[in-house]
């Protein structure tokens, strides 16, 4: 009865490793996985199904289903459970088992060369739903015209006229920290005709990667989006639109950066997004997302690029954008001022009364505007009136339908700026200003840190992991101006005098998004953070005194150029946190915070920050914290911090260096 | 009598409306509708306004043909229609002030060679209040009003083939 027992349970433990496994693989996993049956409806002639089978006996004497460019056509990537597509929509397989089986795969694709041609729709026949594939087929097996039929594909070959790329461009988005997809920026694919005549840029056409979907909850999108709760698709439209949405409506800058792919790899770039078109593949926050997916794309229709990261934990767009170019696949940007960028560089350029004379064309009163215009020379007037139309367009938003009053203003500027004959001055390469560099230019996003510290009565070492990406010490080039976005940000300290090691802090995410005051561009301030940490209120030992904590708050900030550069700002926050260490398990308050972010000279920056929380409900001991931070750069990759901080009772200092990875 | 007045008059109402109906601001077949959703570019947070345009049914490669595009590439005779409807503010700006990159866009979708842009700038430009001559002035209407100018003209109808 024991023995039996026993390898009852053996077998459950067997079967019940076998149950995942078969749940991933499908239901086949005891399927032969040499041969593939031919398709069904076979070809009529004897002649082209010996043919179809002496390209089948090839490709598996070579086994070629092995080589690079058939497994970056199928996206296969090799895993705990095997090579494996990561395409997950079935119409990218002509084989049942062709997303866990790239062999079976290539045979039925072989096979599916030689069906007769479908009665309705030509398009639908194999060899035009993957034109990619039959290229390389054709290219590497040598295919014979007269026994193997080569099929029309009028809508594949009317959209690759479309398309007729020459040139390609990977376009960046600058990051957008108002949406929590958009924070670190969005690449997408520019496809360029070849131009002539009056082709600009903008009536190109793009190729874009993303989450399908109409969510317009951020906090939703970036929870499921996070888990892989969207399929991902590639779709295609115009530049212009491109622009619209990312230039125009988000106010985000656009890098384009030419790609170095030839005539070639064009081509198969054009038939392969064709063949991804009808597929779709899951989409993750962290490690799958727009500016992953286009590296294997890229590699798919060039070989002989190697950007796509075998198993990211999280990828970066900047970091791929970055990777490009250090491979030399990608070429110094072209840089597209977004709509805000525009309006602020055209504002520099008048005279504080012509400044204000452009901001009353737009909101003040229009009889007394215009006149006043017209007493300026027309240079100034063209100037004035571009600025103040800028103003008009970002204020308002860029489209068609607007208000009556907006319409009216704008068509009497419009008007009067038709009768100006001065041309407008172009907006190049704003200087001088950070957050205007290109994004790879920056430091890298990856943190690591090594620091020493002294508080009373003790020391510590500090070792410090922070996964991405900045924070307002930081080198401030190819950054967004005044913001602060970490993840995954860890801080492990070892107590000397207690010799051990605690969790200091560990952040999930920490957002501050600082917008200074702006006549033209009013934003609140915010910022939003969550994680663990230790409260340190120096009469307990801080590995006692860790706790969950949430805080957000809004508040306005301004600009100054005091001793350097200098921002000041004023928040009020509301503060949560949860743990053993605080009276009866949480608390919930709020409070004011206010700091003063100076930036004096290229390398060295300083972060005053002090605040001063009150708890309504739970643990009701106030929190005063004050925080001095600095931080000088050694290169751009290696910086030395200093920082000062003092809590209720417990002074700290530190000095550490950080390594950008 | 009488039946004859009401056959003129239902048929004058009928051909009203084809009219009022054609010249009904078509947005750029509804694309201009899509880009701007979400049209407001002061204070947007928390959005997830990342690919605003998530009209995949539109702009899906494999989408075969609709209205005004066919897996994302707009139709030929759509270009002018749809480009006006999602860039008419850009436009605008630029047509007044006689340069810029949409307005050279445009004069190359209306067919001008690249030598005749500059001649079709500060045409426009010069005519500004003949193509849009209110603040109510629609992306079809200013179209029209755009190739009727440029018909009449005797260098710009050479040089720009409609």
């Amino acid at each position: 009865m024991e023995k039996a027992g026993a390898s009852g349970a053996r077998l459950l433990f067997l079967l019940a490793l076998a149950a995942p496994l078969r749940f991933a693989a499908g239901a086949d996993v005891l399927g032969d996985a040499a041969l593939t049956p031919p398709l069904a409806a076979l070809p009529a002639g004897a002649q082209e199904a010996s043919y179809r089978d002496q390209l089948r006996a090839k490709a598996r004497v070579t086994r070629l289903w092995e080589e690079r460019p058939w497994r970056l056509l199928l996206h296969a990537r090799s895993g705990w459970l095997g090579t494996r597509s990561e395409a997950a929509g079935p119409d990218f397989f002509l084989s049942p088992r062709g997303r866990r089986d790239i062999g079976a795969e290539l045979e039925a694709t072989l096979d599916g060369f030689f069906l007769a041609a479908p009665p309705t729709d030509p398009d639908a026949h194999p060899q035009c739903r993957f034109p990619a594939r039959y290229a390389w087929l054709k290219g590497r097996l040598g295919f014979d015209g007269a026994r193997l039929t080569e099929r029309p594909c009028p809508r594949f070959e009317a959209w690759r006229a479309g398309l007729d790329p020459r040139s390609a461009s990977l376009v960046f988005a600058a990051a957008y920290l108002n949406s929590p997809a958009s924070m670190y920026g969005h690449t997408f694919l520019r496809l360029d005709r070849a131009s002539e005549g009056a082709l600009t840029p903008l009536l190109q056409y793009t190729l874009n990667y993303s989450a399908e979907t109409d969510e317009t909850n951020g906090i939703v999108f970036a929870l499921r989006g996070l888990l892989g709760g969207y399929a991902g698709k590639f779709t295609v439209m115009p530049y212009y639109m491109k622009v619209q949405e990312y230039s125009n409506m988000e106010s985000r800058d656009l890098w384009e950066y030419p790609l170095d792919l030839t005539p070639a790899e064009l081509d198969l770039l054009a038939r392969h997004a064709w063949e991804l078109g009808q597929t779709w593949f899951p989409y993750y926050f962290l490690n799958r997302n727009c500016s992953f997916q286009l590296l294997p794309f890229l590699e798919a229709a060039a070989p002989r690029l190697q950007v796509a990261p075998a198993r990211p934990l999280w990828v970066i767009p900047a970091d791929t954008v970055r990777l490009l170019r250090l491979q030399g696949a990608a070429a110094a940007p072209m840089f597209r001022p977004s709509q805000r960028t525009t309006m602020r560089v055209r504002r520099a350029r008048l005279a504080p009364e012509e400044r204000r004379l452009a901001g009353d064309l737009v909101t003040g009163p229009m009889d007394t505007a215009f006149a006043a215009l017209d007493s300026l020379s027309p240079d100034r007037q063209a100037a004035v009136a571009d600025a103040a139309e800028d103003y008009l367009l970002y204020k308002w938003g860029p489209s068609p339908v607007r208000d009556e009053e907006a319409a009216r203003r704008e068509h009497a500027l419009l008007v009067k700026r038709g009768r100006i004959a001065a041309p407008p001055e172009p907006v190049g390469l704003p200087s001088g200003d950070p957050g205007w560099e290109p994004p790879e230019s920056g430091h890298r996003t990856f943190r690591a840190g090594l620091a020493r510290g002294w508080a009373k009565g003790t020391a510590f070492e500090e070792f410090s992991l922070r996964a991405a990406l900045h924070d307002p010490l930081d080198a401030p080039e190819g950054y967004a101006a005044g913001a602060q976005l970490e993840m995954g940000h860890l801080r492990l300290r070892r107590d000397e005098s207690a010799d051990r090691f605690f969790v200091q802090e560990l952040t999930v995410f920490r957002i501050l998004s600082l917008s200074p005051w702006d006549p033209w561009d009013r934003r609140t301030s915010w910022k939003a953070e969550t994680g663990f940490e230790a409260l340190e209120d120096g009469r307990r030992p801080p590995w006692e005194t860790t706790v969950y904590r949430f805080r957000t708050g809004a508040g306005a900030a301004a600009e100054a150029a005091v001793a350097g550069r200098e921002t000041f700002y004023i928040f009020a926050d509301a503060d949560a946190a949860v743990g053993g260490a605080l009276r009866r398990g949480f608390r919930l308050g709020g409070g004011p915070t206010a700091g003063i972010v100076a930036a004096m000279g290229g390398r060295w920056r300083a972060w005053f920050e002090g605040s001063f929380f009150g708890y309504a409900l739970g643990d009701g001991r106030p929190e005063p914290r004050l925080r001095l931070g600095q931080q000088v750069d050694l290169a751009r990759d290696l910086t030395l911090r200093l920082a000062l901080e003092r809590r209720r009772d417990r002074r700290e200092i530190f000095a550490g260096l950080n390594l950008h990875l | 009598m009488l039946k004859r007045t009401v056959v003129v008059a239902v048929v004058a109402f009928a051909a009203a409306a084809a009219v009022h109906a054609a010249g009904q601001n078509d947005a750029g077949c509804g694309l201009g509708s899509l880009v701007f959703k979400n049209n407001s570019p002061a204070e947007q947070i928390l959005a997830a306004t990342t690919n605003g345009i998530s009209g995949n049914q539109t702009f899906g490669i494999t989408t075969g043909t609709l209205g005004c595009s066919s897996g994302g590439i707009i139709k030929a005779e759509k270009e002018r229609e749809v480009f006006i409807a999602v860039n008419f503010r850009n436009l605008s700006k630029e047509l007044a002030a006689g340069q810029g990159e949409y307005a050279t866009s445009f004069a190359g979708l209306l067919g001008c060679k690249k030598e005749a842009v500059p001649t079709f700038l500060s045409f426009t430009k010069l005519n500004y209040e003949l193509i849009i001559p209110t603040a109510q002035a629609t992306p079809v209407e200013v179209l029209k009003n755009v190739e009727t100018q440029i018909a009449a003209d005797p260098i710009l109808s050479q040089a720009c083939t409609l």
